[in-house]
């Protein structure tokens, strides 16, 4: 439990902006160290990471991991060093008035998310909300050190450290999607090459949260072509707002998805595994769009049989989103146990 | 050279909301002892210093108030989720996805965070509209209510959980909570330090004022003043400045960086003009910056004070604040220190000004 | 330039009928690349060879279709019914003459004098027919039309007319390959189809030509008149760089090299961050293993109505930023290492 949350703590403090996912390799390659054997990235910004079983002709099993978060960008820098900024992927505006961010310029510049004063809410306004491209970062500086600083373009995170509340409960930035590469990470430190079935490529891709045509992941996929792949992300913690069927509950295990996209017979596999191993599980029954690659995967090349599996997690694209790290270990154990079974890929032609 | 910002640190990370002051009071007790004649604390929570002046028969009050705004725990859901309510005036707009500190059972600290419904599960009228409070949540991770129950209950006070950071050009910005009004302890706490080190007796009796309440209206100031009995008295606040670039210049308050803002009017009080006139005076023949407040806004203690027994002759001096009563509140080091110069200032010459006080 | 870009906006070209335009822009071009040739889908891609042993793969697209709409139905009485094809604006579109793919001339009007908010199937085209029988003889169902182009200098700097989008990247690109010097990479302008309609002509080109760059020319929004709150570019401020778009963001390590290369060469830029819109720099991004994508963006007033207004200086800039880029040698498009901070 504890090495989940360290390895999840360290991914979050990485900043990676979708678009920026690359400034992230040296950091990354330092924390997985012996964890996988390569770890290259390509012109996108995914991370490819293989760790082989080193039998000749073993099957790739793909796991793909969006390693991309929410953030924004400056588009221009005014008077008395305020910045604007527009929003990458869907940033929760709600959080955003009083926030205090990171703005990654020439160097790492603090601000604070201007809020408007009571005394100047208009009466026919207030029960709006400012929309992102009205609302400025107050940085401190003059404009002029502030143009010096903060080129147009520079990618802006939320300054969170994690918080640890009860019951092995995370929250920080970036949870969406690094509570899952927590995961794998946790999975794959100590698994030794012989009791792989599979070599395994973990990708972490780039521009999950912007990218509809799923850029990233489908470049990712083309250069690793593997034999069946997982999709890990995150998915509604139920509570208030969040009722059932809508949702899995935090603290209940990992999600795994039944849906029309993925492959069937792979993920009923996958669930007996689970259950055998008295790992818990929840079922998530998604009839049309997982909103996660497990939407792109299937159809690349000449088809991919995908798993789609969650964590649950509340407070997405805030600065608070909140995991339970004992759901991070239940999957870290599952996703162990399935790149050990060599009797996945009979599922394939079910 | 830097103990002020130290001071100002170590006063805003403190546990204060309105009706919890006790770790804020004993704090200020040990700072200002060393400092002080006389140390009292009334009925309601209020810490009073009094310094001896040459005439001890009129007393001058300087007043701030420790405590801030915060939340209250109303109700724990069945879900573990703690419903509440804002101590002080807290916009809901700053409260969504921000970190708190839980004071539970057996004073024990618990984080937590703030947070909402999924905005990807918003309708898109929802999505358009302003987070209400009604709509928000305490975290602290408890699986369901028993779990809860056993850390909170209904009643424990919780606040911001906010560091206290330096930035800007030449990190003269000062990020924290509770900067409403630690400042203005902060500076009455210079002021009484520095007043012992240069052994400067005052032309009249001084009782700096710490007061409760202040955020929920239910002033300790008020009874404190009763108490004191002063003939005049400062009350040190923090105001919005709402400098900011999309607001016309005749609606902002202020500037930063050009001293502590002085009211001639706001919602609660018009003020003593011979008294803000010998304030202005003070700032100009000691070269200390000092602003009058542009706009009616607002209200503070100086309210209270005012109309306390036969009446006080009151003046208001605040720190421009930017993000007033969020988590990120910012001040600027130039007012912090050009207030507590001011406020020396002003004690010293006090008794040359009272000989030619008129109405 | 002018008179190019006055030719190419001469050419109707709707979405799916680009191949009159791809002609005259190979006749245009033919002269100043190695190679011409129309693909499968009828992106016409000019190829120029370059001269390093291991040269990398560039490919600046500007897309030849334009915003239009397609006849559906011919009404007994002579007039025809239509429907969209891209984002083509009906207000824009509203009591203006427009011109057929076959040549018809014709009139898009709403049905009712009274209309607050004008929608498609309340509109109509009369071409002066006077019933279906003698409509058929001019137009079929099918074929597609558009407001009628033109183009005029106005004051100053100012060029106007329709349609810029997307005539004004071909001419930057026609220009750049005339001005270019010899490159040491292969260069590959694409002139695209049915960018429009969602990219479509590009990412089949990008796969086939497996780019290691890539770069969009297109309009932008330049949102920069009274009235406009969030200025994204503005006319006169140079050739836009594009930051990101609704589509994709580009690589930051790209838009800060063009930025270094444009002030080297004393291009006059701006940056271009745009909520909204997509080019075809979002699909060149995905082909095979994927490519370095960024944008050369001309802010333009009035997107895709009769009257879309550039600025002369940034459409010159532009091409010097083309031509710049697909001079650079092998390995500096891009210098390695991670970004910042």
């Amino acid at each position: 439990m504890e090495q989940y949350k360290r390895l999840l703590r360290a991914l979050s403090g990485m900043m990676s902006v979708s678009g920026q996912e690359r400034t992230t390799t040296r950091a990354l390659q330092e924390l997985l160290g012996t964890a996988v054997d390569t770890l290259t990235c390509d012109r996108l910004g995914n991370h490819l990471c293989l760790k082989r079983c080193g039998r000749a002709g073993a099957p790739l099993l793909m796991i793909d991991t969006h390693f991309d978060q929410v953030g924004m960008v400056v588009t221009g820098v005014g008077e008395d060093g305020f910045l604007s900024v527009s929003n990458i992927g869907g940033v929760d505006p709600r959080l955003l008035p009083a926030a205090e961010v990171c703005v990654w310029g020439r160097e790492c510049v603090y601000g604070v998310v201007a809020s408007t004063p009571p005394h100047l809410q208009r009466a026919d306004s207030a029960d709006k909300l400012r929309p992102m491209d009205t609302l400025l970062i107050d940085t401190g500086y003059s404009r002029a050190r502030a143009e010096e600083l903060i080129p147009i373009g520079s990618p802006v995170s939320f300054r969170t450290a994690v918080v640890e509340l009860a019951n092995d409960r995370l929250a920080g930035q970036g949870f969406d999607n690094k509570a899952t590469a927590a995961a794998v990470l946790h999975a794959l430190s100590g698994l030794s090459a012989r009791e792989m079935a599979y070599d395994v490529a973990w990708v972490l891709s780039a521009f999950e949260e912007t990218s509809r045509l799923s850029a990233g992941v489908t470049v990712g996929a083309f250069q690793v072509r593997p034999e069946l792949a997982l999709v890990l992300d995150v998915n509604f913690a139920q509570g208030p707002g969040v009722e059932p069927p809508a949702g899995i509950k935090m603290g209940g295990g990992p999600g795994v998805t039944l849906s029309p996209m993925t492959h069937r017979a792979l993920t009923r596999r996958v669930m007996a595994v689970a259950a055998s191993s008295g790992i818990p599980y929840q079922t998530v029954a998604e009839a049309a769009s997982t909103g996660t690659h497990s939407n792109t995967l299937p159809l690349l090349l000449e088809g991919i049989p995908t798993v789609d599996m969650s964590l649950p997690l509340s407070g997405m694209h805030t600065a608070v989103e909140c995991v339970s790290a004992a759901d991070g270990v239940a999957l870290s154990k599952l996703l162990r146990l399935l790149i050990c079974d060599s009797t996945l890929t009979e599922e394939v032609y079910q | 050279m830097n103990r002020d910002i130290e001071l100002l640190r170590r006063l805003c990370l403190l546990f204060g909301p309105s009706g919890c002051e006790g770790e804020v009071r004993s704090a200020i007790r040990e700072s200002i002892r060393p400092c002080v004649d006389e140390l009292e604390q009334d009925k309601l929570g209020n810490l009073i210093g009094y310094v001896d002046g040459a005439d001890n028969s009129r007393t001058l009050m300087i007043a701030a108030h420790m405590d801030e705004v915060g939340m209250m725990i109303t109700n724990i859901e069945s879900s573990g989720q703690l419903r509440f309510d804002t101590v002080g005036g807290i916009d809901a707009a700053v409260l969504c996805g921000k970190r708190v500190v839980v004071w539970g059972h057996d004073r024990t600290r618990l984080p937590g965070i703030i947070s909402a419904k999924p905005i990807h599960l918003q309708s898109k009228e929802e999505r358009e509209k302003a987070t209400t409070r009604k709509s928000l949540y305490i975290d602290i991770g408890a699986s369901d209510r028993a779990d809860a129950q056993r850390l909170v209950s209904v009643g424990d006070f919780a606040v911001f959980d906010s560091d206290f950071v330096r930035f800007g050009e030449a990190e003269r910005r000062m990020k924290g909570k509770a900067i409403d009004d630690r400042l203005g302890c902060a500076v009455m706490i210079s002021v009484l330090e520095r007043l012992r080190a240069e052994g400067t007796v005052p032309p009249v009796r001084l009782a700096f004022a710490f007061t409760v309440r202040e955020e929920v209206g239910f002033s300790g100031a008020k009874t404190a003043a009763y108490r004191i009995n002063p003939s005049h008295a400062v009350a040190l606040e923090s105001t919005a400045i709402a400098d900011l670039p999309d607001v016309s210049a005749h609606e902002r308050v202020g500037d930063m960086g050009r001293g502590g803002v002085l009211s001639l009017a706001d919602k609660g009080a018009l003020y003593c003009r011979a008294f803000v006139g010998y304030a202005l005076s003070v700032g100009r023949e000691k070269d200390i910056p000092v602003q009058l407040k542009r706009y009616v806004s607002g209200g503070n203690d100086a309210r209270h004070i005012q109309q306390s027994a036969a009446g006080v002759r009151v003046l208001a001096l605040s720190a421009p604040t930017r993000y007033l009563h969020s988590a990120s509140c910012v001040a600027d080091l130039a007012d912090y220190r050009a207030m507590q110069k001011l406020v020396y200032e002003m004690i010293v010459g006090f008794g040359r000004y009272l000989a030619k006080e008129d109405m | 330039m002018y008179q190019t870009l006055k030719e190419l906006c001469r050419i109707s070209a709707v979405s799916g009928n680009e191949r009159a335009l791809g002609e005259k822009i190979r006749t245009l071009i033919a002269p100043h690349v190695t190679q011409c040739h129309f693909d499968t889908l009828g992106n016409l891609i000019a190829y120029r060879k370059g001269r390093a042993a291991q040269p990398e793969r560039v490919i600046f697209a500007a897309h030849m279709d334009e915003v239009g709409f397609l006849v559906n139905f011919i009404e007994e009485s002579g007039f025809l019914r239509f429907a969209p094809l891209g984002g083509a604006s009906l207000t824009a579109a509203l009591y203006s003459p427009v011109v057929f793919a076959g040549g018809c001339r014709g009139l898009l009007l709403p049905e009712t004098e009274s209309l607050s908010k004008p929608s498609i199937e309340h509109c109509y085209v009369d071409i002066g027919a006077k019933n279906a029988k003698e409509a058929a003889k001019r137009v079929r169902v099918g074929e597609t039309f558009s407001l009628a182009p033109s183009l005029s200098a106005l004051t100053g700097s100012r060029w106007a007319g329709r349609p810029l989008d997307d005539r004004v990247g071909c001419a930057v690109l026609i220009e750049a390959a005339r001005q270019m010097a010899e490159p040491e990479n292969d260069v590959y302008f694409v002139f695209s189809v049915q960018e429009e309609v969602g990219c479509r002509g590009a990412r089949t080109a990008a796969y086939a030509i497996r780019p290691d760059y890539g770069f969009a020319v297109d309009v932008t929004t330049a949102a920069d008149q009274p009235a406009d709150k969030v200025s994204v570019t503005k006319l006169g401020d140079g050739a836009a760089i594009k930051v990101k778009d609704n589509s994709v963001i580009c690589d930051s390590r790209l838009v800060a090299r063009m930025g270094e290369l444009a002030r080297a060469r004393g291009i006059r830029c701006q940056y271009e961050v745009l909520t909204a819109g997509g080019t075809d720099a979002s699909v060149i991004q995905l082909a095979g293993s994927g490519a370095v994508v960024g944008g050369i963006s001309i802010p333009t007033r009035n997107i895709h109505s009769a009257v879309e207004a550039v600025d002369k200086g940034d459409v010159l800039a532009a091409a010097k930023l083309v031509a710049a880029l697909a001079e650079c040698p092998t390995g500096q498009l891009v210098e390695g290492g991670e970004g910042r901070a």
